[in-house]
């Protein structure tokens, strides 16, 4: 197999957070956000999220390649609206830097916002993605 | 060369398909509404209908025929009452869509809110216009022990339970523990679960709507042309312009939660109606609620909601977000039956007062200063949520009378 050049400097490009073992990864379809050196990937316990019924969220957190340490909340809102989730979203721990959102509930389809709020010794870090919830 | 027969027929056909396109080609373009892509998801999503039947996890009776009937029989059974005559269905009436036509409910006293409409409960998530229970059981609870309503108490409902002999006769083959023995909450949990086993097999037919939507969905477009234009229009403003849709979301045209629209929350000579906020106090109160011991999930995975409810300010006024599947039929409108018809709802939309609107709502709610013919395209839209074709209004819109009041129940 011919090995192109580039693709071995992309590859060590690639943040070693994304890649480490230590750093537990919820599954299959996970999408990943990242301000360094957190990394938040998540994934809807049933693959999807609907509209209007509760969702579980599975999560895994890491901060420079390794298992996060510290308190993780979750939020929503849909910013064109100017209102959050009628629900407050429980995050339990399953493991080292993994943990399980319930009670979510996006009640209207539309754009929301999805906001990780990770709380260390360094401070409060706020990684958030926003999507098109249909 | 002659042709064969099969050559002729398949000719035949050919020119028949052709004829066919080009008919059905011209009816839709006459009689079909452009849709955008967004229009077509919601419209998507107001179906299908009915909906898989749904059991409820914390009532042990519910899908259980003994229990949808000895409900039935509860329901308009005036010995649940210590008030003369009252049953569950002297409000909710079996000929007015399980509604009473009246502006507000009237028991002992007269009631702050209308009286809602028992179809489509069982998809629910919240009950009454506060949502103060999150069951159909525990919401059946409230009317028999409200003084207002039909005053009754445990011991009534006990006694009705053992010494009628078919409550008694279908009861002990249902019950571990004989009713006599069970204690006071657990008798009204019982009779809440009954009523509710019959209240949740109430599901409103299919509708013109219904029709309309399967057959844009299959590309039928003869058939989806059978739906009126000024419903299709309705329809139009419903799902796009109106944002109708974000709220009165899904296959029962809510999306289960609370919204403020405008709607005054004052209590007439005194009082105020707090809706939603009051509503989330007393589910967390109510000894039935399904984080209590009444409900029969043992995972507890349907008590997320009240577990996580969050309590919010901007829940001040905020009231459910009502069905609309067979709304013509449930004048008079809103949770204090201040609207007579379905045109002055329309017209509430399209004039709101964005004063009386606060934070919440507001930046999806706007006046959208509809025409007359867009208030009557809306209008049809709606009617055609119920199964009694548009035009057709035997029932639809009337309000047994307007009724004046000088006392009310508390909130
Ligand atoms: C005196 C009139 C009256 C009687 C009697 C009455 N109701 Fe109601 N019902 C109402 C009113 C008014 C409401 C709205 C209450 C609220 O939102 O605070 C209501 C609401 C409900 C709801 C909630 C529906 C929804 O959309 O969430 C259910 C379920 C219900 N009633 C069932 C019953 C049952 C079962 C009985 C008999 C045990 C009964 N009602 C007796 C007037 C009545
Ligand atoms: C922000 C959410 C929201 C939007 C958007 C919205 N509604 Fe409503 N609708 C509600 C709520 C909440 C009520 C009940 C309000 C009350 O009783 O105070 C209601 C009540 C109604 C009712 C009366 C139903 C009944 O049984 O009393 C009708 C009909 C209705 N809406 C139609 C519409 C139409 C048509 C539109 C678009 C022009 C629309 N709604 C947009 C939330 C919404």
């Amino acid at each position: 197999m011919k090995v192109r050049p580039w693709y071995v400097v992309l590859s060590m490009l690639v943040p070693s957070v994304a890649t480490a073992d230590d750093c537990p990864r919820p599954g299959e379809g996970a999408r990943q956000l990242v301000s360094e050196p957190y990394v938040v990937s998540f994934v809807a316990e049933s693959g999807v999220i609907p509209v209007g019924e509760h969702f579980t969220i599975v999560a895994g957190v890491c901060r420079a390649g390794m298992p996060f340490v510290g308190d993780v909340q979750v939020s929503a809102d849909m910013p064109a609206h100017g209102h959050g989730m009628n629900y407050r979203p429980e995050v339990v721990t399953l493991g080292p830097g993994r943990y399980r959102v319930s009670g979510m509930m996006f009640h209207m389809p539309g754009n929301w916002r999805l906001v990780f709020t990770l709380d260390d010794e360094t401070g409060r870090h706020v990684l958030a993605t926003e999507s098109d919830v249909r | 060369m002659t042709p064969s027969p099969r050559r002729i027929v398949s000719i035949f056909a050919w020119l028949v398909g052709t004829v066919l396109a080009i008919v059905a080609g011209a009816s839709s373009a006459t009689s079909l509404v452009e849709f955008t892509e967004s229009e077509r998801y919601f419209i998507e999503s107001h179906g299908p209908w009915p909906p898989p039947v749904v059991v409820d996890p914390g009532n042990r009776f519910s899908g259980d025929p003994r229990a949808v009937e000895l409900g039935e029989r509860l329901f308009s059974d005036v010995r649940l009452a210590a008030v003369e005559g009252m049953a569950c269905e002297f409000c909710h009436r079996r000929d007015r869509a399980f509604t009473d036509g009246l502006v507000v409910g009237v028991g002992r006293q007269v009631l702050a809110r209308n009286t809602p409409t028992l179809f489509n409960l069982a998809y629910n998530r919240w009950f009454g216009w506060d949502g103060a229970a999150d069951s159909l059981w525990a919401q059946s609870i409230r009317p028999i022990i409200a003084q207002a309503e039909m005053n009754a108490d445990a011991g009534i409902v006990r006694r009705l339970f053992e010494t009628d002999p078919i409550y008694r006769t279908a009861l002990s083959g249902m019950l571990e523990i004989p009713v006599g023995e069970l204690g006071d909450d657990a008798v009204l949990a019982l009779a809440g679960k009954l009523l509710a086993a019959f209240q949740e097999t109430l599901v409103t037919p299919r509708t013109p709507f219904d029709e309309f939507r399967d057959a844009l969905l299959s590309a039928d477009m003869a058939r989806a042309a059978r739906y009126p234009l000024a419903a299709q229009r309705g329809l139009k403003l419903f799902t796009g312009e109106g944002q109708c849709s974000l709220c009165h979301f899904g296959p029962s045209f809510t999306n289960g939660e609370f919204a403020n629209i405008g709607i005054s929350h004052m209590i007439p000579n005194d009082g105020v109606d707090r809706g939603r906020l009051a509503g989330m106090r007393k589910l967390k109160e109510s000894v039935f609620n399904l984080t209590g011991p009444f409900n029969d999930d043992v995972t507890r995975a349907n008590a997320v909601g009240t577990r996580q409810l969050r309590f919010r300010h901007t829940a001040f006024g905020e009231f459910r977000v009502p069905g609309l599947r067979g709304v013509a039929a449930t004048a008079p409108y809103m949770h204090n039956g201040s609207l007579a018809t379905l045109e002055e709802v329309v017209r509430h939309y399209s004039e709101l007062d964005m004063d009386r609107l606060h934070v919440h709502g507001g930046q999806i709610l706007r006046p959208l200063h509809l025409s007359d013919e867009q208030i009557g395209d809306l209008v049809a839209f709606l009617e055609s949520l119920g199964a009694t074709p548009p035009g057709n209004t035997s029932q639809s819109g009337q309000v047994i009378e307007k009724q004046q009041y000088d006392g009310h129940a508390e909130q």
